[in-house]
């Protein structure tokens, strides 16, 4: 339970920030601290080397005064010994050969041979050493050797020491709490964007997070997010519409079934009028099925099993079939049904997609188009862009421009659908389905109407690489007159 | 003939069965895979009609299995799916034809003739109900002696309705037979090719050939 609750707070993004911190803060104190110590004892030793320096120069006055009065100058080496500043100050001075000739000041035992050697420091725990030959004009040549008590300077770096130590506990401690408060501050925003989503459910998207004005990262997580449940939202909206609708358009076939049965129960019949009853059912129920059909075409759609990528159909075969399918119910209509040259273009997708393309487009230009009027099928490959275009184009009422935008929505069924209401009602599906077939296979719709002269819906579709590679063109005649 | 019916719906297991009895055929339905291959393995049948959700064991396995064993009987896909990935699969798998529900019986008693027919029987050259006669070969077409102009299509459904004599023949069959798959939208498409086909044979002719059956579809009866 504890260790969970751990695990879990040790988990948190600002538990990271506030680790990472205290490590920062760490390591800054600590080669700060360091730095400072070493600059400070860097200058303490000089300027105690500089003081030993000048104690040569006097030295050496005073060995040139009293030269060669031994005794006189090892009394005036104590009274320089006496005054100086350094803690058991001495001085020793010999000859070439080592013999020491006098000394002054601390009677240090510096165990140090004397050697004849360039001007050097030592250091002689605890004394600093300096030692330095002296060869002055009219005085034979002498070993200086000359020194100091350290420990001043040594009592000065632990002063610093402790005062760093000190200052660096109370950085060391105040760290952590600092690195909590930032930390939370800079997950604050996080936490809001968690409790709002946690509130957010299917059935209530209206929910947006706050967005406050900064433009840093989180803003943009929150906007991203925001627009993401905006498409959500639109997206369960249309479902909800959707099925709302499917329900509706389900509901009726399923009435007249129900009345059907209903009127076939009530009384005995004679076998013909039941046969009869039936008859109807059954019609009802090929109208339910069909539907359902198409609901499941668009469904497919939906969740992405429409693709291209399983076959390849030759769209002007489909095209050709099509007219044939048609060429009998436009000629009752009074409607010629004409096809310019059809190219041969092979295009993504299983064929029976495509025919639910070409014939929900042609039943419809046909149903819209009076008697005397034409529809006119266009096929021609962009060899440029590798497409082909699909042309349907029909000589009917056409669509008023507050409709044209809404015609690829399903159920949708505009003003005109009403003007042609011999038998039964279209289920305003034929051009979503087109829609989403043309889109699950990379293509394009469009439609364009002019009111009273008619409309025209286009489909471009991508072609198979490799029709698109042998260069199609060759066009095969094709024309149906009816 | 001997149809086996690998089916775990009861409703529809009964209906196809009780369809096939009336038809004349013996149907022995099973409701499981492993027990379908079983008796596909041990008893002769002509078709077998095999679903494609079956609890255990998918239809697609049953369907491999059986041909693994060697077992060559026509098989008949029955499946609520409709996706055309499926049908392909299942294809694929060595089905000889695929059938989504709902279906109608006539649909089924169709596709069972058709394919033992495709198994067994080369194709007739020559269909003959009553007057009318139909050759495949020169694809002319006589009605009581008398030359019958038609078009290619409705030589199709003329043709189709004769090889399904006195049986019903529905529009889906048609659609499916002429232009590769079924037309769902409301505009009646057969209708009107149907119109014009009774219109070249009936004419001279006292009694009408097709018959609509309503809800169902056309029947082609001689007398």
């Amino acid at each position: 339970m504890l260790s969970e609750r751990l695990r879990n707070l040790t988990a948190t993004i600002r538990f990271s920030l506030m680790l990472w911190m205290i490590i920062v803060v760490f390591v800054l104190v600590l080669v700060t601290s360091l730095g400072v110590r070493q600059v400070y004892r860097t200058q303490l030793l000089e300027k105690f080397d500089q003081a030993l320096l000048a104690d040569v120069k006097k030295v050496s006055q005073e060995i040139q005064i009293h030269y060669p009065d031994w005794r006189r100058l090892e009394q005036s080496l104590d009274d320089i010994a006496f005054a100086h500043p350094v803690q058991a100050w001495f001085v020793q001075i010999y000859d070439k050969k080592g013999a020491r000739l006098a000394a002054g000041g601390h009677h240090a035992d510096i165990a140090t041979p004397i050697v004849d050697e360039p001007p050097t420091t030592h250091d002689r725990v605890p004394y600093r050493v300096y030692v330095a030959r002296l060869e002055e004009p009219g005085l034979p040549t002498l070993l200086l050797r000359l020194g100091g008590n350290r420990q001043s300077l040594e009592d000065a770096l632990a002063l610093l020491d402790q005062t760093l130590l000190v200052r660096s506990m109370i950085i060391l401690l105040l760290a952590p709490i600092g690195g909590y408060v930032l930390a939370r501050r800079a997950t604050q925003p996080i936490a809001k964007i968690i409790a709002t989503a946690a509130r957010l459910q299917p059935s209530r998207l209206d929910e947006r997070l706050p967005i406050r004005g900064t433009g840093d990262e989180l803003d943009q997580l929150s906007r991203t997010i925001n627009s993401m449940l905006d498409r959500i939202a639109s997206y369960i909206d249309k479902n909800r519409e959707f099925v709302a609708h499917a329900a509706h358009e389900l509901r009726s076939p399923l009435a007249a079934i129900r009345s059907s049965v209903e009127v076939a129960l009530n009384r005995q019949r004679s076998a013909d009028e039941y046969a009869t009853l039936l008859g109807e059912v059954m019609e009802e129920c090929q109208y339910l099925s069909n539907l359902v059909n198409r609901l499941l075409i668009l469904a497919e759609g939906d969740v992405g099993r429409i693709d291209g990528r399983r076959s390849t159909t030759r769209l002007d075969d489909i095209v050709r079939e099509s007219l044939d399918m048609f060429e009998a119910v436009a000629d009752l209509q009074g409607v010629r049904l004409e096809a310019s040259d059809l190219p041969a273009a092979s295009v993504p997708g299983d064929e029976d997609y495509h025919r639910q393309l070409v014939r929900n487009l042609l039943d419809n230009a046909i149903k819209f188009t009076p008697p005397g009027g034409a529809v006119h099928l266009g096929l021609a490959v962009e060899p440029a862009k590798q497409t082909v275009a699909l042309t349907v184009a029909d000589e009917g009422v056409g669509i008023p421009p507050h409709d044209l935008p809404h015609v690829f929505e399903r159920f949708f069924r505009g003003d005109r659908s009403r003007q042609r209401h011999q038998g039964r009602q279209s289920s305003g599906l034929g051009l979503s389905i087109c829609q989403a077939i043309v889109r699950a296979l990379g293509g394009d719709i469009a439609a364009a109407s002019t009111l009273g002269q008619g409309s025209t819906f286009t489909v471009t579709l991508p072609l198979t690489v490799e029709a698109a590679a042998a260069g199609v063109g060759q066009g095969v005649q094709q024309s149906v007159s009816a | 003939m001997d149809i086996l019916v690998i089916e775990d719906d009861p409703a529809i297991g009964k209906a196809v069965q009780q369809g096939l009895n009336e038809a004349n055929h013996s149907c022995t339905w099973v409701r499981e895979g492993p027990l379908g291959l079983d008796y596909a393995a041990t008893q002769k049948y002509e078709a077998i009609v095999l679903d494609l959700l079956l609890p255990g064991e998918h239809g697609l396995q049953v369907l491999a299995k059986l041909r693994e064993r060697g077992i060559k009987t026509p098989v008949i896909v029955v499946t609520a799916l409709g996706a055309v990935g499926d049908k392909v699969e299942g294809l694929g798998k060595g089905a000889d034809d695929y059938l989504v529900k709902p279906f109608e019986m006539a649909e089924l008693l169709a596709r069972i003739d058709a394919v033992c027919r495709r198994a067994t029987l080369k194709p007739a050259a020559r269909l003959q109900v009553g007057d009318l006669r139909l050759d495949l070969a020169t694809r002319k077409v006589t009605c009581a002696g008398v030359d019958v102009e038609l078009t290619p299509t409705e030589f199709s459904i003329l043709e189709m309705l004769m090889r399904h004599d006195g049986q019903v023949v529905t529009r889906k069959m048609l659609c499916e037979n002429l232009w590769g798959s079924d037309w769902e939208g409301i505009t009646n498409v057969i209708e009107v090719h149907m119109n014009r086909l009774r219109s070249k044979l009936h004419k001279g002719v006292k009694q009408p050939l097709i018959h609509t059956i309503r809800g169902r579809g056309y029947a082609l009866r001689a007398s």
